[in-house]
């Protein structure tokens, strides 16, 4: 189990977003969460993420529950796992292929196998000829893909995907979608996404939850 | 009062959670050489500038004064005391602050406005090690090598108007300038840069790091932590001035 959320509430002042939510992410399954605008996905990604603590509930995050206090035990938590961003986090201090190093880096790994590790992703990702651009200087979809990758390459065991699909066209979305199922194939991480579009990942996930009212249920077949 | 006392508090709470990163050592050092190269290459000719023409300045308005006295040749000393202890370091740290304490807080803004400063924490890096630690150290050293170069040019201003306005000798005037107690001045200067860098980075950055999710939320960022580091810059030059009088 990958991820596990029991009767996780979130507030924000007197505004409670998450109310008693439970959610069980397995190894190898891919999961998506649709809601309306609002209705507090990112703030499920990001508890998940051990970004945010939980108001109430129980939280365990690959296996655990996260150290939120010890500074370094929380850092090699993240280690193992990925989010993407709804605005993206792409570094504006670095370029593409540093974006995509980066998590490589920090976990000290030497830069040949980076490189090895990072050269076939930029390919993958289509963003080979642009290795040496910064973010500012790509297009929206390159930088979505970029956001992916910058996921994908650090191989998580849990991976968080926050509106991966935003701003793309049919196609270009069901790429991407298929980018991530493919991964998750290979590498039998735990997938969770977030969307507010349900057409964008109905049939394309193993599971379909609706996030409303604070709480998760499965979508009306 | 209330918002004032949680500021102050805000700030001291970010000076020692990123201080923690000083002993042992542990920099991010190809972040310390960007921002030390984007933020000093960047303030350097605005710094020269005002440096060459406050100095100017200073020597035209006391110049005529010094002159009606018959003290003349007392215009180096005097531009040297003020330059090097006084005028230097804070017009060149209230500067600093206007552009590259600015800039930081709006960088800083605009990373967490575009989760880029979450998207540190999520990979595991602490972003007061990542951004605000190197933001700190660089900000300390380079207004202290800023001060120097515009101790320097603005007595070079000084220099250049009492030999125009008041016929001067050149040669005297440095004379008079280095006849005193130039080290000690210089480097009560030059340690004054050091608190007033420190006071621009952190509570630039702790500003910075206030901003939440709207792009308005950036200018008052920037607004504050301008007005908050000028308030700061006086307050540490009020103290050394204390020290110096107690002495």
């Amino acid at each position: 189990m990958r991820l596990k959320l029991a009767g996780v509430s979130k507030s924000f002042g007197a505004r409670r977003v998450l109310d008693g939510l439970d959610l069980v992410v397995d190894a190898g399954e891919l999961v998506a969460v649709t809601g309306q605008s609002g209705s507090g996905k990112s703030v499920l990604l990001k508890l998940a993420a051990t970004l945010l603590p939980a108001t109430s509930g129980r939280v365990e995050v690959l296996g655990v529950t996260p150290p939120y206090a010890d500074r370094e035990a929380i850092g090699a938590l993240r280690n193992r796992l990925g989010m993407q961003f709804q605005n993206l986090g792409l570094f504006a201090f670095t370029d593409v292929y540093g974006n995509l190093a980066f998590s490589l880096t920090k976990i000290g790994m030497r830069d040949e196998d980076i490189r090895a590790r990072v050269d076939p992703a930029l390919e993958t990702l289509g963003l080979g000829r642009a290795h040496d651009r910064f973010p500012d200087q790509i297009s929206g979809g390159m930088k979505r893909r970029l956001a992916i990758g910058r996921v994908l390459v650090k191989l998580p065991e849990l991976a968080l995907f926050d509106d991966p699909v935003a701003g793309l066209d049919p196609l270009t979305a069901e790429r991407v979608l298929g980018m991530i199922a493919a991964w998750r194939d290979e590498t039998g991480a735990a997938v969770l996404i977030a969307s507010p579009d349900p057409d964008a990942v109905r049939g394309r996930v193993d599971r379909h939850l609706v996030l409303e009212d604070g709480r998760l249920r499965p979508e009306a077949a | 009062m209330r918002g004032l006392l949680s500021h102050v508090g805000g700030i001291t709470w970010l000076f020692f959670r990123a201080a923690r990163y000083a002993v042992p050592l542990r920099l991010e050092s190809r972040e310390f050489s960007r921002i030390l190269l984007h933020f000093g290459v960047k303030s350097l000719p605005l710094v020269l500038l005002t440096a060459v023409i406050t100095g100017a300045l200073m020597v035209l308005q006391t110049g005529a004064v010094v002159e009606l006295m018959g003290a003349t040749s007392m215009v180096g000393w005097a531009s040297g005391v003020a330059v090097l202890r006084e005028v230097g370091p804070v017009l060149i740290g209230v500067m600093f602050s206007g552009q590259v304490g600015s800039f930081n807080a709006a960088e800083l803004g605009l990373m967490k406005i575009t989760e880029q400063v979450e998207a540190l924490s999520g990979l595991g890096v602490d972003p007061v090690r990542f951004l605000v630690f190197p933001r700190m150290l660089a900000m300390m050293l380079m207004l202290a090598v800023l001060t120097v170069y515009g101790d320097l040019f603005a007595l070079i201003g000084g220099s250049i108007v009492s030999w125009g306005m008041f016929d001067l000798d050149p040669w005297v005037f440095w004379q008079q300038v280095l006849l005193p107690h130039p080290v000690d001045d210089l480097l009560e200067g030059v340690l004054k840069a050091v608190f007033f860098g420190l006071n621009i980075s952190v509570v630039s950055c702790y500003f910075g790091l206030q901003v939440e999710r709207d792009p308005w939320e950036v200018g008052v960022a920037v607004n504050r932590s301008v007005v908050t580091s000028a308030m700061g810059l006086f307050v540490i030059d009020y103290l050394f001035a204390l020290a110096r009088a107690g002495a």
